[in-house]
């Protein structure tokens, strides 16, 4: 039992030097690949609003250990001061935070990806941007988009529409694009 | 292709199987709300192992089966199936398709598939994983998500990207060696306290122990005694059961004699009751002979009585009967004699009737002729008082009809005077009102034209503010730039200074000299300073006097060498270093020699070094020591020709630094980081200073370029605003001009109705005057014709009333005496029909009691005979003696019978009372038996109970225990 002791003795110090182990490339592999997603986020940041500047700061003020620290994001849309992101219109958020998106998106290309309706908030001209960006993005990437917005239907290579034609059970149907003069044409076809 | 397609099958709203194919590229989902088109997304993250039911809007993971609608059953599993082309190998599997399914029934059972082969979840994953999918990361980005990144604090978002940078599942593998960490640390703990336990638990048990083998010894004692006590008392039962079965037979023997009495005085007493029995039987028939006797006797002196009665009452009848025959006799008389006297009234009386009848036919033919007369005079009369009144009726109607036709003539005219007014006064207004509509056409165009002038306008106005807008923008980006540049320049030039205070790039022991100095006086006051920083020269010419002064750079100027001694124990104390110093006053000045002055004017020969350099004239013999044989050339190959030409005479630096010694060694070659920046300090700064002005005027000169183009773009703005407002104007005009357009058209149109009307109002006044006139004049006609009548018909009405009055008196007398003579008929009439009736009714009374008396005679003569036969009967029906004597034999009889069942009665009431006591007797015996049988019962369950209470105690039974007795 003693030797059973000795041994656990001996394991928690084995532990405690892999977790610094882990720590270290966690550090590492972090700063590496934020400082990418950053350039990305300037670049893109700048091409979604048309202008303007922004950048990620890691924040390491009352932080002890420097994985803790927080990213703050610092954003200047064109004709505004900079300023901290909860200061900004709700249409601006979204447009940083699908500037962020894609951000991670360059930096990890993944084989497809699904947006639910992240444009949302969007007006007119800022959706047809949104919409530009994400064709660039989509000779790498699959896009699944589920959306309301006219522009980001233009820029689809498909479509297809779900409906309810019976109350609570949902249908698919495949929409052209030629067929649709408008949204309110979509909508009464759904109906 | 990667990713395509998902085929959907019960997944929340999706009843019926689904399937959607994607292309490369974007694939839109599109509807209205709530129709289900997150439900696609859902389904993805779903397959990809999403495990939370929130994350997919349900409360269990159950909700995501379809759950049924009105028209529809819920069902009882859902599947979802993802299909990847895997030519390219993304996934790390042999197939060329990937198809993962999840399926999940109502139960909770979920199932993984990949390519149709079960799988886990974890296979799944890491499947996933590799090619960079998972539900976690950046593979479904939600509506949530991009709320998620806004609103969390610097500290959460971070977590968002630890995600992208693909350390998160470091990260979880550092928690669970955490973990990790903890419990085993925990097992030390627990350890540690189970040894100290074990160590306190060892003497409470061995005093245990003891008392166990004490306990063990006392009860195999108890059970030998046990034992032994239950051996004895099966002993002792057999004897004392042998004593009861004793007792049992001599009672059984007492019980079997009883028995036999018994039954020997039941056969006595059931001959006694048979004996009884045949007395009451002949009892019974003698009283019932006797009872008919007696009936009979009673019943035949009865209808004597009857018979006797009968006979007065018939004798009574014959007396009454006689009577009424004498009474008939005398009526009859009398009736004939009054029928006599009324037939000759009658006679008398008929002949009378006879001459009235004839009188009255003459009066009544008189006065019919007479009333024919009357009525035909009076129908003549009634005919021309109608005739006088019809006349004058349709003359008072014909009248009143001219008068209404009149009025209503003269009203007509009125009105078609009114209507023609009013269809002018409308003409006007119409006129007018066409006028104005005109006027609002035109006023409509204008501003039409105007407005579309304003949009232009606006539209050039926006455009110029947007121009306006990009060119501050532009400016911004450059001003943004110029001031990162400013910073920049800034910081460099904070870093120059504070490189040049600390002397940095000298050599430590020069450095420590130097910085020590600032806070000692004394060290300062002897220093004069070093030679790099005491001459100046053209940034070209850095390279070359470096290397020519090379280490002597760093050389310490002093004033005297008394200075260069102190400093050199100075050095020395403090271990700080060695040091090369030069007094002003001892070091020899040098003058250029002249094959140096006459290089000057060989190729590329730039100058010579002392004179290239400004200085204090105080320190000319330090510096011309150290440079005056030094000449600066352009290029390597010069400096070969020169250095060959006057045979190393003097020292060659090229611009790249190359050295020719006097010696003839050439030095030279590239150089990593040449550092020269101890030589160079001061100019850097001055150099940086004037970069960081220049920036600083650009940025101003931006600023104000900044603030007219933003004037310019506010004037532009302002404008647009101007025009806007314009715009807005004229278009509410021109709202308003179109209104009233409307209004003037509303009036036009009710106008040209209003005339159409009163046109046809007039039209219509007309044609109904023009009936009128017509009908005024065949009303004149027929009004002189009616006159005419009825003069005519009074004149032959006053003719026919004299005739008519004579003839109604005539008829009046004659009624008169028709109505008299009636009367007597009448009279006469009613006396013969008196006096028929009264011969008829006497006639009747004769014949009834003649009836009478024949009928009364035949009843005397009936009556007689019945009295003769009922003496007849009477005497048949009288009592004989021989019945009497009958009778009372039998009464003897039953006398006798009735003594003989008494003395049996009182036998049979004896042998009861015996039977009784036997019967007792036997009760009695068979009780005491029975308390025999249940003392026997008794011991033989008391055996068993302890036979059973030994078994139990110590598994022993009679024959196994019969070992352990003692005597």
């Amino acid at each position: 039992m003693i030797t059973q002791k000795e041994d656990l003795i001996k394991a928690e110090n084995d532990l405690k030097e892999a977790i610094e182990k882990i720590k270290a490339e966690m550090l590492t592999q972090f700063n590496e690949g934020f400082v990418k997603i950053n350039e990305n986020f300037q670049k893109i940041f700048k091409e979604l609003f048309g202008g303007g500047r922004a950048m990620l700061e890691l924040d390491y003020t009352n932080v002890e250990d420097k994985l803790e620290a927080g990213v703050e994001i610092i954003a200047e849309p064109p004709g505004k001061k900079l300023q901290k992101l909860s200061l900004l219109s709700g249409c601006e958020k979204a447009l940083t935070t699908i500037a962020i998106l894609f951000s991670i998106l360059k930096l990890r290309p993944m084989p497809f990806c699904v947006l639910d309706e992240i444009e949302a908030a969007l007006d007119e001209a800022n959706v047809d941007r949104f919409a530009s960006y994400l064709k660039n993005f989509s000779q790498d990437t699959q896009f699944i988009v589920i959306t309301h917005k006219k522009p980001t239907m233009e820029k689809s290579d498909a479509l297809f529409g779900v409906t309810m034609q019976e109350k609570g059970v949902s249908k698919i149907v495949s929409v052209k694009l030629s067929d649709i003069e408008d949204i309110d044409d979509l909508k009464k076809k759904a109906l | 292709m990667n990713f395509e397609k998902v085929e959907i099958y019960g997944f929340k709203s999706f009843a019926d199987k689904v399937e959607i194919k994607f292309n490369d590229g974007i694939t839109g989902i599109v509807g209205p709300n709530g129709c289900g088109k997150s439900n696609v997304s859902d389904a993805i993250r779903w397959v990809l192992g999403e495990q939370s039911a929130k994350n997919l809007r349900g409360s269990s993971m159950q909700d995501v089966i379809f759950s049924g609608t009105q028209n529809r059953k819920s069902l009882s599993y859902c599947e979802v199936s993802l299909f990847f082309d895997n030519s390219t190998k993304i996934f790390d599997v042999d197939y060329n398709q990937v198809i993962i399914t999840r399926k999940l029934y109502r139960s909770g059972e979920s199932e993984y598939f990949i390519n149709k082969q079960q799988a886990r979840l974890k296979d799944i994953v890491s499947l996933l994983h590799q090619c960079g999918i998972g539900k976690e990361g950046y593979t479904i980005i939600g509506q949530g998500k991009v709320e998620e990144i806004i609103s969390a604090k610097p500290e959460d978002r971070r977590a968002i990207f630890e995600e992208a940078t693909g350390i998160a599942h470091f990260k979880t593998r550092k928690i669970e060696s955490e973990r990790k960490l903890d419990r085993t640390h925990e097992n030390i703990v627990r350890y540690s306290d189970i040894l100290s336990e074990i160590e306190n638990q060892l003497a409470p048990l061995e005093r245990q122990a003891a008392k166990a083998k004490e306990f063990n010894e006392l009860s195999e004692e108890l059970k030998r005694h046990e034992i032994n006590t239950y051996i004895a008392k099966v002993d002792g039962v057999e004897t004392a059961k042998g004593k009861i079965y004793v007792k049992i037979k001599a009672v059984d023997d007492e019980y079997a004699q009883r028995e036999r009495e018994l039954n020997k005085a039941q056969t006595e007493y059931d001959k006694i009751f048979n004996e009884i029995n045949e007395a009451d039987d002949n009892l019974r028939n003698l009283n019932a002979e006797l009872l008919e006797k007696r009936v009979n006797m009673e019943k035949s002196s009865g209808q004597i009585r009857l018979f006797k009665e009968r006979i007065g009452y018939f004798e009574g009848q014959v007396q009454d009967n006689l009577a009424e025959i004498e009474r008939n006799k005398n009526t009859v008389k009398e009736s004939g004699e009054t029928i006599a006297k009324n037939k000759s009234d009658l006679q008398n009386a008929q002949a009378d009737l006879m001459s009235l009848e004839k009188s009255f036919e003459v009066a009544t033919k008189q006065l019919v002729s007479v009333s024919e007369k009357i009525a035909l005079g009076e129908e003549l009369a009634t005919a021309n008082t109608r005739k006088v009144i019809e006349s004058l009726e349709s003359l008072t109607d014909i009248k009143v009809n001219k008068g209404t036709m009149s009025i209503e003539k003269s009203n007509l005219l009125e009105k078609r005077n009114e209507l023609t007014d009013k269809l002018d006064e409308y003409s006007v207004k119409r006129e007018k009102a066409f006028n104005d509509k005109e006027t609002i056409d035109q006023n409509i165009s204008n501003l039409d034209r105007n407005i579309f002038e304003t949009k232009n306008n606006i539209e050039l106005k926006e455009e110029e503010v947007q121009q306006g807008n990009e060119e501050v923008s532009k400016i911004d980006n450059k001003i943004f730039l110029l001031n990162n540049e400013l910073a920049r320049l800034e910081q460099t030039d904070k870093m120059l200074k504070s490189f040049k205070e600390n002397h940095e790039g000298f050599a430590f022991p020069i450095k420590t000299l130097l910085n020590n100095a600032k806070s000692n006086p004394e060290l300062n006051k002897r220093i004069v300073g070093v030679v790099a920083e005491l001459i100046k020269y053209d940034k070209k010419y850095e390279l070359a006097l470096a290397r020519s002064l090379s280490a002597a750079a760093q050389n310490v100027v002093t004033n005297t060498p008394e200075d260069a001694k102190y400093l050199i124990k100075y050095l020395k104390a403090n271990d700080i270093g060695k040091a090369t110093f030069l007094p002003i006053t001892s070091v020899k000045m040098r003058e250029n020699g002249g094959e140096i002055r006459r290089a000057l004017s060989e190729t590329g020969a730039l100058g010579i070094a002392d004179e290239v350099v400004k200085y204090n004239p105080a320190y000319k013999s330090v510096i011309t020591n150290l440079l005056a044989n030094t000449l600066i050339v352009d290029t390597l190959d010069n400096a070969t020709k020169i250095a060959e030409k006057y045979r190393f005479n003097f020292k060659i630096v090229t611009l790249e630094g190359e050295v020719f010694s006097t010696q003839g060694s050439m030095t030279g070659g590239s150089e990593k980081g040449a550092r020269v920046d101890h030589m160079s300090a001061d100019r850097r700064i001055e150099e940086n200073l004037a970069r960081l002005n220049g920036k600083k005027a650009e940025l101003e000169e931006l600023r104000k370029q900044k603030t007219a183009l933003e004037s310019k773009r506010d004037k532009a703005f302002d404008e647009l605003h101007l025009l806007n407002d314009l715009y807005t104007q004229k278009h509410q005009s021109l709202i308003l001009e179109r209104e009233k357009l409307k209004v003037v058209e509303n009036t036009l149109s009710d106008l040209d109705k209003d005339i159409e009307n009163l046109n046809e109002l007039i039209e219509s006044v007309n044609v109904r005057l023009g009936e009128i006139d017509e009908k005024y004049r065949a009303v004149e006609g027929g009004s002189k014709r009616l006159e005419a009548d009825k003069e005519t018909a009074q004149i032959s009405a006053s003719k026919h009333q004299k005739e008519f009055d004579a003839l109604k008196k005539e008829r009046d007398d004659l009624s008169e005496q028709s109505t008299k003579i009636q009367i007597d008929i009448t009279s006469k009439k009613a006396s013969i029909q008196t006096l028929k009736e009264d011969i008829s009714r006497l006639e009747r009374i004769v014949n009834d009691c003649n009836y009478n008396i024949k009928t009364l005679e035949e009843n005397v003569e009936n009556q007689k005979q019945i009295i003769e036969n009922l003496k007849l009967d009477e005497e048949k029906v009288a009592f004989s003696k021989e019945e009497q004597e009958v009778i009372n034999s039998i009464r003897d009889k039953i006398d006798g019978i009735e003594s003989n069942k008494l003395s049996l009665r009182e036998q049979l009431n004896k042998n009861d009372e015996r039977k009784n006591f036997l019967t007792e007797e036997l009760s009695r015996l068979t009780e005491k038996k029975n308390d025999q049988k249940i003392a026997l019962a008794k011991i033989d369950s008391d055996l068993e109970y302890l036979q059973q209470s030994i078994w139990e105690d110590y598994q022993e039974t009679y024959e196994t225990a019969v070992k352990y007795r003692e005597e």
